[in-house]
């Protein structure tokens, strides 16, 4: 099979200049996305709504912290998978279906297949260390105390942890292989091509069966058994983003609009929070009707919204090429890849301490990053796990 | 995809032993997996579909589960009528018995593509299921009854590829394929109420001793019989038919 015969493969020939070059707006944009997703995982620890259910939960908490969180949370991922699709749909048009597949089972599956037990390993074993050692224990804590004090309780069912998003990904390219072979290009031409507003209603419609079958804040589905509403939330964000690369000229159609988008989003997001349960537990709690299909509204027009405000500021303020973007858009799969072990481990230490919310959230960061990029230069950039994460580059590369 | 031949691959039909013209075997093969690429495709993302239903709830669990092997089944029955029944019906096979393929060369072409295209699939599955129900918080006692199961589908699908290649109208094969669904689902009765089996299905003990290994290598050792059997029937015949 190769990718010459496009009759057979019912897309649109993408501008011709894009193939050759790096698209730097996405590749940042993508860094920034797994970036934001360690500043929320660590500022976790200081929430007043998980402090039910967080490991590292601490003392020092605020509600400022969870309003600010989850914002970025409802989007940060939908553009992560939305990317995602752009760059399979960008492998399939240079080099074919075939190449997706290896391709993505080298950068993908094998870093899902070495990395996870690792991860696991290291949460599980901070985790029952921290049980031992911290006095302030958050209640996570205190129920893994009490389950090594009293041997025979059953273990929590293993998840895939942070690295979901790969396992998801994993189903997302299978399917990319599967739907390659049926003519989609009406439904895209129709959908993508619907003018700017229209379209961001009729996305959000489609996520919200999706979210109205999962809490809200939505939770992440990191399940070994493949959640249905991850592909038809996440998976519709990658569908879409497969699309984007084959529609030049998507995104800019949503450049003159990013204002009123992100004004209407922190609108809706002030709804959202405001109808919220304030505590989040592991049994979701039972919402009326009408709550949850307002919630479930505000969730999907933020994520459909701001994903696009993303695109388009991406587009406009994020396409360069300096040594700063690469370094970390290189450095941001590992990174993303060790955080939770390091960020889990550095914040039992911080429990005990006496300090305020910002200097234990910034310490926690700082030496998430310190570690996370000194392990990259160290341990990655130059290394067979580097050529697996990122593929092998040239010792003269900027 | 191109069936242009060199000189060097051109069989002798007539030669009586059992000789393979291999890069003519690996060009039938490539056909068939390209002609029922799509027909994969379309399985895969229905086990897919299937597997996530399983976790929403029990009667989704249920639905999820036998949507899942009828997947299963389904890949292989349209597998098997899209290379083989479908070769008759619209005169591949006349034109494939014009080309310089013994009939060796033709049975070991279909093995190889229907196995392939079947048992990768399979496999897969069945160790996915087997991780799932390992890792999530579903009971390990359901381990030997999965496996147990995904060996008795395999076999299934093997009679029914012996019996596509040696039957040669479509009804009969069909009978064949609808007879062995039939019996599927006795199957699975008296295989839940196999003591061993019945007794440890709920719990996380994985129990093989007994029964369970027993019928397991039996279904394994009639696979091998009825693949190895089928095929050197049709690898000694003179002619196609």
């Amino acid at each position: 099979m190769n990718s010459t015969d496009n009759a057979r493969l019912h897309v649109a020939q993408p501008d011709i200049s894009t193939l050759g070059t790096r698209l730097y707006f996405m590749d940042n944009l993508r860094a920034l996305a797994m970036m934001a997703g360690v500043v929320f995982h660590a500022s976790l620890a200081h929430s007043v709504m998980l402090q039910g259910i967080w490991p590292s939960a601490n003392t020092e908490r605020s509600a400022i912290v969870d309003m600010l969180a989850w914002f970025p949370h409802i989007f940060r991922m939908p553009v992560f998978f939305l990317i995602a699709g752009f760059f399979a749909s960008l492998l399939v048009q240079k080099r074919g279906i075939g190449c997706l597949l290896k391709n993505r089972a080298l950068r993908i599956l094998l870093p899902l297949v070495i990395f996870l037990p690792l991860c696991m390993w290291a949460v599980i074993a901070s985790l029952m260390n921290a049980a031992v050692t911290v006095e302030h224990k958050s209640a996570v804590l205190g129920m893994v105390a009490y389950g090594m004090a009293h041997p025979g309780l059953p273990p929590p069912p293993p998840s895939t942890m942070h690295l979901w998003f790969l396992y998801n990904l994993v189903f997302f390219y299978l399917l990319t292989w599967t739907f390659y072979f049926f003519d989609g290009s009406r439904i895209r031409q129709f959908f993508m091509q619907l003018k700017p507003f229209r379209f961001v209603a009729i996305f959000s419609l489609l996520l919200m069966p999706a979210l109205l079958s999962q809490s809200a804040p939505f939770p992440a589905p990191d399940s070994f058994l493949p959640q249905l509403w991850s592909f038809g939330f996440f998976g519709l964000f990658f569908m879409v983003g497969y699309w984007v690369y084959q529609e030049p000229g998507f995104i800019e159609k949503f450049i003159p609009h990013w204002k009123i988008l992100l004004i209407c989003s922190l609108l809706l997001y002030a709804v959202f929070y405001w109808l919220i349960p304030k505590e989040v537990s592991l049994t979701a709690v039972p919402l009326a009707l009408w709550k949850k299909i307002i919630i479930t509204a505000c969730e999907a027009l933020i994520a459909v919204s701001m994903t696009l405000v993303c695109l388009a500021l991406g587009k406009t303020y994020l396409n360069l090429r300096n040594r700063l973007m690469r370094i970390l858009s290189d450095s941001s799969y590992w990174i993303y890849v060790i955080h939770v072990p390091l960020l889990f481990t550095i914040q039992y230490q911080l429990m005990d301490k006496n300090w305020n919310l910002i200097t234990k959230l910034g310490v926690a960061l700082a030496m998430t990053f310190a570690i996370g990029l000194v392990s990259y230069f160290v341990l990655v950039r130059w290394t067979p796990i580097g050529w697996m994460l990122n593929g092998k580059r040239k010792r003269n590369e900027v | 995809m191109s069936l242009a031949y060199s000189n060097s691959q051109i069989a002798k039909p007539e030669t009586s032993s059992m000789t393979f013209n291999f890069p003519i075997v690996k060009k039938l093969v490539y056909k068939d997996l390209y002609l029922i690429r799509k027909l994969i495709a379309a399985y895969v993302a229905g086990i897919i579909f299937s597997l996530s239903i399983i976790s929403l709830g029990e009667w989704q669990f249920y639905m999820g589960a036998v949507l899942f092997i009828s997947m299963v089944v389904g890949l292989g029955n349209h597998q098997l009528s899209a290379t083989l029944i479908n070769e008759r019906k619209e005169q591949t096979l006349s034109f494939i018995m014009s080309l310089p393929v013994s009939p060796t060369d033709y049975a070991l072409a279909k093995l190889l593509s229907t196995m392939v295209t079947y048992f990768i699939p399979w496999f897969l599955i069945t160790v996915a299921s087997v991780l799932v129900i390992w890792l999530t918080s579903l009971p390990d006692g359901l381990i030997p009854f999965t496996v147990i199961v995904s060996v008795l589908v395999l076999l299934n699908h093997c009679i029914t590829w012996s019996a596509a290649m040696t039957l040669e109208t479509e009804g009969a094969v069909l009978a064949v394929m609808i007879g062995l669904n039939c019996f599927l689902n006795p199957e699975l009765y008296f295989l839940i109420r196999v003591p061993e089996i019945f007794a440890h299905i709920n719990t996380p003990d994985i129990v093989w001793a007994g029964l369970p290994i027993k019928i397991l290598l039996l279904g394994v050792a009639a696979i091998v019989v009825v693949l190895t059997t089928s095929f050197y029937f049709h690898a000694r015949k003179k002619s196609f038919y």
